[in-house]
């Protein structure tokens, strides 16, 4: 009797066990499925920034009219160490909205090997990638400065106002979560200028930097599928125990 | 003194599974039919028997300058020769019209790209697509302005051909004066999408390189970016059709001048396994009996 309980208790811990590491894993999986891609930037040379506009007459009052770039990212979307696919954001560029109480931080775009990126436009944008690739003109202009000629999926994010796409960007132990948020007629750089700078403008605004969970020190009976492996390992351990003991005891 | 046995039959049942499990060994398998019927087939005995030509426009009639062919459909020319006969003079001309080198494509080819002379050349086109091979002589219809069959592309093709004959075929069996005595056999890749035709290419070494002439278009996407659902059609590239030289499988003849290995590893692996497996069977009917 005693036996079949604490085989149907080690039953019982094990399936638990399998259970919940499925579903943690199963958790995970969706939380890496919401965004489009996932990529790391593994050479320097990858990356490419071209001006699209630059302001004739850039001062207007206090303010200066800002640049309007495009950005291309090589990423390594398959883990295999080298860069396989083109990625951009086009009408990007920077300006202080400390006004608005929104963090702009260019540092954080500044380019940094082996970082990894995730990328998506969120589900209220209306804008979609689009494929940059011969025989577009502005794809023969900007040819000459990427290493691969491969085509270039790209947002331009000048198409609509608001936000409409969202990153997170992983580097050592902490990952940076933010969006590009789209100015222009309706919802302005500046509240009292509403027609500056005359063109739309995405700002790429900071959210949070947060330590990556799967990466940060934890206790071991923290997570309830540590100590139901140490509970499975001790009951384990006691039957076996007794099982000898009976053994020697007959013989 | 059952533990041998169980290693033993762990070891074997583990060597036996591990190409199924493990995914980098799957092949990627394409929609090859294997064929040995093609429509042309021979050696490309130099270098300059197989023409890349990337077709270029005057951009006005006064400065008489030029531009290249924005799509980048290129022709492919080949000057073959029969493989039955003792000579190494081209016998025949095949033209494949519309294959560009797009990387990242699914299957896109290098071998198709780089020059390898001496290598034997099959091609055909697909009947069910409605590929048709065009055999087009000097004094055809179709490259004959006055006539209705006139086809511009073709007759541009044609007189593609001719022009990189007469530089670089230098062979008096094709020509009588400056005409062609043999026709030009144009496969214009780009009426149909899908696959379109087979090539196969064997190499000096041996090596055989079997793959697709595929049609992508406005219907049949290469690149649709990260999210396709919902996605906007005219998004999608290209918006125009071309072909891509696939290559779908590569293997090679028995080469006999090297060191011929005509067994599986595995079967190695499983006979090791075997062998270790009876000795041990064998120890133990022994010690029973004694």
């Amino acid at each position: 009797m005693k036996k079949t309980t604490t085989l149907l208790l080690i039953g019982l811990m094990l399936s638990s066990f399998f259970f919940m590491s499925t579903k943690l894993s199963i958790a995970q999986d969706e939380e890496e499925e919401v965004w489009d891609f996932t990529g790391v930037i593994r050479q320097t040379s990858d990356d490419y920034r071209g001006v699209i506009h630059l302001p004739t007459d850039p001062e207007v009052g206090n303010y200066t009219k800002p640049t309007v770039y495009m950005n291309i990212l090589g990423f390594d979307t398959n883990e295999d160490v080298e860069m396989d696919t083109y990625y951009g954001f086009w009408g990007v560029g920077t300006f202080d909205l400390d006004h608005y109480n929104l963090s702009v931080k260019a540092d954080v775009f500044t380019l940094k090997l082996n970082v990894k990126w995730s990328l998506r436009i969120p589900e209220g944008s209306p804008l979609h990638w689009e494929v940059l690739y011969y025989p577009s003109p502005l794809y023969e202009e900007i040819r000459s400065n990427l290493v691969h000629n491969i085509p270039v999926y790209y947002v331009n994010l000048t198409k609509a106002i608001g936000c409409n796409l969202q990153y997170r960007m992983d580097l050592g132990l902490n990952y940076t979560i933010g969006n590009f948020t789209t100015f222009g007629a309706g919802n302005p750089l500046v509240p009292e200028l509403p027609t500056f700078p005359e063109y739309n403008l995405s700002v790429p605004l900071f959210t949070a930097n947060l330590p990556i969970p799967e990466l940060e020190e934890t206790s071991f009976f923290d997570s309830p599928a540590g100590l139901i492996s140490v509970l499975v390992i001790i009951s384990l351990f006691s039957y076996q125990r007794r099982k000898k003991g009976k053994k020697m005891n007959q013989s | 003194m059952k533990y041998p046995k169980v290693i033993c039959l762990t070891l074997v049942l583990s060597f036996l599974f591990t190409p199924f499990v493990n995914d980098n060994l799957t092949p990627i398998s394409g929609e090859l039919i294997f064929t040995e019927n093609w429509d042309y087939k021979g050696v490309v005995n130099q270098q300059s028997h197989r023409v890349k030509y990337i077709p270029i426009f005057p951009t006005d009639g006064v400065t008489k300058s030029v531009i290249e062919d924005p799509y980048r459909l290129r022709t492919f020319i080949f000057f073959l020769d029969d493989i039955e006969d003792n000579d190494t003079n081209p016998d025949s001309i095949v033209a494949l019209h519309g294959i560009n080198e797009i990387r990242n494509a699914p299957l896109a080819s290098l071998f198709w790209e780089e020059p390898a002379p001496g290598a034997e050349y099959g091609f055909n086109v697909s009947a069910e697509s409605g590929i048709e091979w065009i055999d087009v002589w000097d004094d055809s219809p179709i490259v004959n302005s006055s006539s209705s069959q006139y086809n511009q592309e073709i007759d541009f093709i044609y007189r593609r051909v001719l022009l990189k004959a007469i530089a670089f075929v230098s062979n008096p069996f094709l020509f009588d004066g400056l005409d062609l005595i043999v026709p030009v056999h144009i496969a214009y890749l780009l009426n149909r999408t899908g696959v379109v035709g087979h090539w196969q290419q064997i190499n000096k070494d041996q090596t055989i390189i079997n793959g697709n002439f595929t049609t992508y278009g406005p219907d049949n996407p290469i690149f649709v970016g990260p999210t396709h659902d919902p996605y906007p059609e005219d998004e999608w590239w290209p918006n125009f059709n071309i072909t891509v030289a696939q290559n779908v499988d590569r293997t090679s003849r028995p080469r006999t001048h090297s060191l011929e290995v005509d067994f599986q590893f595995i079967s190695v692996l499983a006979t090791i396994g075997i062998t270790l497996t009876i000795f041990t069977l064998i120890k133990r009917i022994r010690r029973i009996k004694r």
